[in-house]
């Protein structure tokens, strides 16, 4: 008895399915093992998404503690890598308290709530060859829908733990999410038209030029798009340490705060996972296409490492400067690197309606300049007035003179 | 109000002989005796030749306000208020310390209220600062301000109800033994040891507005249910102003502080701060320490500028006494007060730009440098916080051979771990928007709350006792006193960022001026002061104008010891600094006004 996956079954292309499906099958009934085959690479995908979140927050702890001119974790196992794991067990052993005031069942729900979408983003990027768990045909717009989860999870948490910081770090977050919302939209839908799909397994094929060059000004708008969402500096309003103290998560602890905090770094690892397929080429590497995942995770790597050092790095931004930022700075450009891109694929693609590898490097020529220039141009245009960001109730007379000039 | 440098006009200036000033040459004095000559008491003079006026108890209101108003005088600043009560039975003291921006003069009013009417005319309608300061003397002694907007206990807690502490008949370790006090707490009920508001923030009540269970309230609950049953949908979702306590346990208050704040949204619409929970009582132990002794409390009030506090101690005591300390001493104070100085405001700047959200980088570099500051006190006196390393009449010992060396490779290794922070915050664009503008400190409200410091600088003034009253060695050191107009979030950070560089440039020249000899003047064990001689050291502390008050009865301990504490009257202007502006930027204004709050409870 042997069970054969049908070609037109959505996991069909999904090389590590096939093979658990086929093995499996080989002893048990088709309808059993295609169970197994699922919740194996569910599990893989899972434990694979929790294994990397603490395997990057010693990362980054190390690297800030470089940064900070610092030693960081380096007590337990080789370089301190079992700190994390210290981490957890300490954490699981904690006390788990829920506030009095609180909506248990919501409250309860959260970190779950907030691990889900980072799980599941992984489910489309294919971190190798044929290995997308689905290679879904709207992956892009999968992605987008799914990471949309995060907001109402910040949300719940806030309104769940009966605290004002919660609330105050909920609104402040919602408020941001939806905000960056807009331009990271805009800005893949440069990459889609590119790209001529939506889904991440073209994307990758279609990036015989990695589409940070040929969309720089797409790249731009979503890192720092990205970064906002992710609630890392200068963008992490919503869990200010410093202002509102943690923000939405102030009154989780124990297990819930180590998902919470699990989601939190696995996050920052899946948005670089969808930054590496959409913008630099995915699992393709110049050497083997077998190497697929070792380039894969090489690039994830540089993206999460600029993600630490901007967060080592940057003061936090005000929630109306925040806000300004995104729609007077980000949401222009992802309009005009749309319109920019619609123009060039309108006049470069062939019959076919494709692009080639010249059409790519053309529109790369014309877009990096533009980039650059309209970067430089908003950011002179934001800059030129500082005082309506910070407006307020001066009573004075006593003018705001460049202190340069002064001493 | 000019910007020109208020330095004093007359000849009355700290450390000038007292018998070159005749009393009656003072403006002040002679103006006050033609109007007010039936009011004056008498006029007298303190340890170095300051005139105090003693005025009867209700001509107080009308002299200080012909003071403040009048032309001539225009005493724009009320430095301090300060109360002392000599002893049991004896009348409450009251002296009010002033300075006049324009003229350059200071000027000491006091007053004496008896036991049986204790009622002063509140001045706080005139004086920013006398606000708080009034209720101080209120909370401490029981003098009642007629006119007060807001009469209540400041430092201990609003619903004490044991007395007066610093009333010399309120005993020195409490009323009650310890096990007295703990059975009293436990078998009171919750209600009568703490404020309702404490019990609503322990969770022993109920705040009204979330209370489900009580039906009474249930109308004014704000949950979806009763929001879809309110008619008046529209009026409900207008939202209502959100209070809440920043506080006590906040990461960002510096230290135990609690400011209670009314938001409208991220709005602030109110802000009250609350503070008194570091209270040690400092001014009442040291009443009962000898001088000697007192030294070490001082290291307590701002931990991270000891060094400064234990200098102004002793430049009070000095005074009382008329000692002259040896020229090595005055160096080596100079030279380690700048080093504390250098300190503190890395510890300043590090603690603004962690508040602004920076992730412990800038911090971080900063306290880079403070440990190799706190290295080297190390070992000039073994200690790292608590120094006491200046004792009346000199310093506790001489510098150890291996200190200049250690202090040569410091100043080479400051320069360029200076210069590193430097890059990395003073032109950050988003530290900029943050800041400039933010919070502005216009300069008439700065005088008249008599803040000082840094952050009086950043509003434009040129304020620094360093060059109006030169103590210790700073007469012969070269220094600038960077200003800046702004008075905005950014010029107070940017002052401190200058005045590192001034005080590196003072240790500089400490090092080459410097010359062996003795570092302590031959004082006794236990110093006796003359009766009644009262003495207000001064100094330019890291935070502001700092000064030790101290009077004399004659014996081994003062009977007054009053410090004028910059943290607290710098947290004057708060309220006027912060409404309107955002949550994000209150904490941020709090870092910047580099509060300390050992200093501010005492």
């Amino acid at each position: 008895m042997s069970c054969v996956l049908a070609p037109d079954n959505i996991l069909h292309d999904t090389q590590l399915f096939r093979v658990i499906y086929e093995g499996v099958g080989g002893v048990l009934p088709c309808g059993l093992s295609y169970a197994v085959a699922g919740i194996a690479i569910m599990m893989l995908l899972v434990n694979g998404v929790l294994l990397g979140a603490g395997l990057f927050s010693w990362v980054e702890r190390r690297l800030i503690g470089r940064f900070h001119n610092r030693v960081g974790p380096n007590r337990w196992g080789p370089f301190g890598t079992l700190q994390p794991l210290a981490d957890l067990v300490k954490l699981i052993f904690k006390e788990d308290l829920t506030p009095r005031g609180a909506d248990r069942i919501l409250f309860s729900i959260v970190p779950v709530a907030m691990l889900a979408p980072v799980v599941l983003v992984m489910a489309v990027v294919p971190f190798a060859k044929d290995t997308a768990l689905a290679n879904l045909n709207v992956g892009v717009l999968y992605i987008l829908a799914v990471t949309s989860i995060t907001s109402i999870a910040i949300f719940m948490a806030g309104w769940a733990s009966d605290n004002r910081y919660a609330m105050f770090g909920a609104s402040r977050g919602v408020a941001v999410l939806i905000s960056y919302e807009v331009p990271v939209v805009m800005s893949l839908l440069g990459v889609v038209l590119v790209a001529g799909s939506m889904s991440l397994d073209d994307v990758v094929s279609a990036q015989t030029v990695p589409f940070l060059l040929v969309q720089p000004m797409a790249f731009f708008v979503f890192l720092a798009g990205t970064s906002a969402e992710l609630n890392r500096t200068p963008f992490d309003l919503a869990e200010a340490e410093s202002e509102i103290i943690a923000g939405f998560h102030i009154e989780y602890s124990g297990v819930k705060f180590a998902l919470i905090q699990a989601a939190e770094f696995g996050a920052v690892l899946t948005s670089s996972a969808v930054m590496v397929t959409l913008f630099l080429s995915g699992w393709s590497g110049p050497i083997s296409n077998y190497l697929g995942w070792a380039w894969f995770l090489m690039k994830i790597g540089v993206l999460a490492f600029i993600f630490s050092w901007v967060r080592a790095t940057f003061p936090r931004l005000r929630i109306d400067q925040l806000l300004a930022f995104a729609w007077k700075f980000l949401l222009p450009l992802s309009i005009i690197n749309l319109f920019a891109t619609a123009l060039e694929v309108y006049f470069f693609r062939d019959s076919a309606g494709a692009l080639d590898t010249t059409d790519l490097w053309i529109m790369a020529g014309i877009n990096i300049p533009l980039a650059l220039g309209c970067i430089f141009l908003f950011g002179i245009l934001v800059r030129d007035k500082p005082n309506v960001l910070s407006a307020g109730p001066t009573k004075t007379d006593v003018l705001s003179v460049s202190v340069q000039e002064v001493s | 109000m000019t910007n020109t440098s208020p330095v004093p006009t007359d000849a009355l200036v700290v450390g000038e002989s007292p018998t070159v000033v005749e009393l009656t040459t003072h403006p002040s004095v002679v103006a006050l005796q033609e109007g007010f000559g039936s009011a004056i008491r008498s006029v007298t003079r303190d340890a170095v030749g300051y005139p105090v006026v003693w005025i009867d108890p209700e001509m107080i209101a009308p002299v200080l306000a012909f003071l403040r108003d009048d032309p001539g005088q225009d005493y724009d600043m009320l430095a301090d208020i300060m109360g002392a009560h000599a002893g049991v039975g004896a009348p409450i003291q009251v002296w009010y310390q002033l300075w006049s921006m324009t003229h350059g003069r200071q000027l000491r009013i006091s007053c004496q209220v008896p036991l049986e009417k204790l009622e002063l005319d509140s001045v706080a309608d005139q004086w920013l600062t006398a606000n708080w300061l009034e209720r101080e003397v209120w909370d401490m002694f029981g003098v009642t301000f007629k006119d007060h907007p807001d009469l209540r206990r400041i430092l201990m807690p609003e619903n004490y109800e044991e007395g007066f502490p610093l009333r010399k008949d309120f005993p020195l370790r409490g009323r009650f033994s310890r096990s007295e006090q703990v059975r009293r707490s436990l078998s009171r009920g919750l209600e009568d040891t703490y404020a309702m508001e404490e019990l609503e923030m322990a969770g022993h009540v109920s705040a009204p507005s979330f209370d489900q269970s009580d039906p009474s309230l249930a109308e004014e609950s704000l949950s979806i249910r009763d929001l879809e049953a309110t008619e008046d949908v529209g009026d409900v979702l207008e939202g209502e102003p959100m209070l809440i306590n920043m506080g006590p346990q906040h990461p960002s208050t510096h230290g135990v502080f609690r400011l209670r704040v009314t938001f409208d949204g991220e709005e602030i619409l109110e802000v009250e701060p609350i503070f008194g929970y570091l209270h040690r009582g400092t001014e009442k132990l040291a009443e009962s320490r000898n001088y000697t002794q007192i030294v070490t409390l001082t290291d307590r009030l701002d931990y991270v500028s000891s060094m400064i506090n234990n200098q102004a101690y002793c430049l009070a005591v000095e005074e009382l006494l008329g000692v002259e300390v040896p020229q090595r001493a005055k160096y080596l104070r100079t030279l380690t007060a700048e080093l504390q100085r250098v300190a503190s405001h890395l510890m300043g700047v590090g603690f603004f730009l962690q508040d602004l959200g920076t992730l412990g980088t800038p911090l971080m570099y900063s306290f880079r440098l403070r440990e190799r500051i706190l290295d080297l006190f190390e070992m000039l006196c073994g200690a790292r916080i608590t120094l006491s390393y200046s004792r009346p009449g000199g310093v506790f010992f001489d510098a150890p051979e291996d200190f200049w060396p250690a202090l040569d490779q410091f100043l080479k290794d400051f320069e360029t771990d200076y210069q590193e922070i430097q890059q990395l915050i003073l032109e950050n664009e988003i530290v900029m928007v943050r800041t400039r503008g933010v919070s502005v400190l216009p300069l008439d409200v700065a005088i008249n709350a008599s803040v000082s410091g840094p952050v009086l600088r950043a509003s434009g003034l040129d304020w620094d006792w360093r060059k109006m009253a030169p103590y210790d060695a700073y007469d012969r050191m070269e220094f600038d006193v960077p200003i800046a107009t702004g008075g905005d979030n950014y010029d107070r950070f940017w002052v401190r960022i200058q005045e590192i560089h001034q005080s590196i440039r003072i240790v500089k020249q400490c090092i080459e001026q410097i010359e062996p000899g003795p570092t302590r003047a031959d004082v006794p064990l236990v110093l006796r002061p003359p009766v009644g001689a009262e003495a207000y050291g001064r100094v330019e502390a890291s935070k502001g104008e700092l000064a030790f008050y101290l009077v004399s009865d004659g014996g081994i301990s003062p009977y007054r010891c009053k410090v004028r504490s910059p943290s607290l009257i710098n947290l004057t202007v708060t309220e006027h600094l912060l409404v309107g502006w955002k949550l994000a930027d209150m904490i941020v204004t709090l870092g910047s006004l580099d509060i300390n709050m050992g200093e501010v409870d005492r």
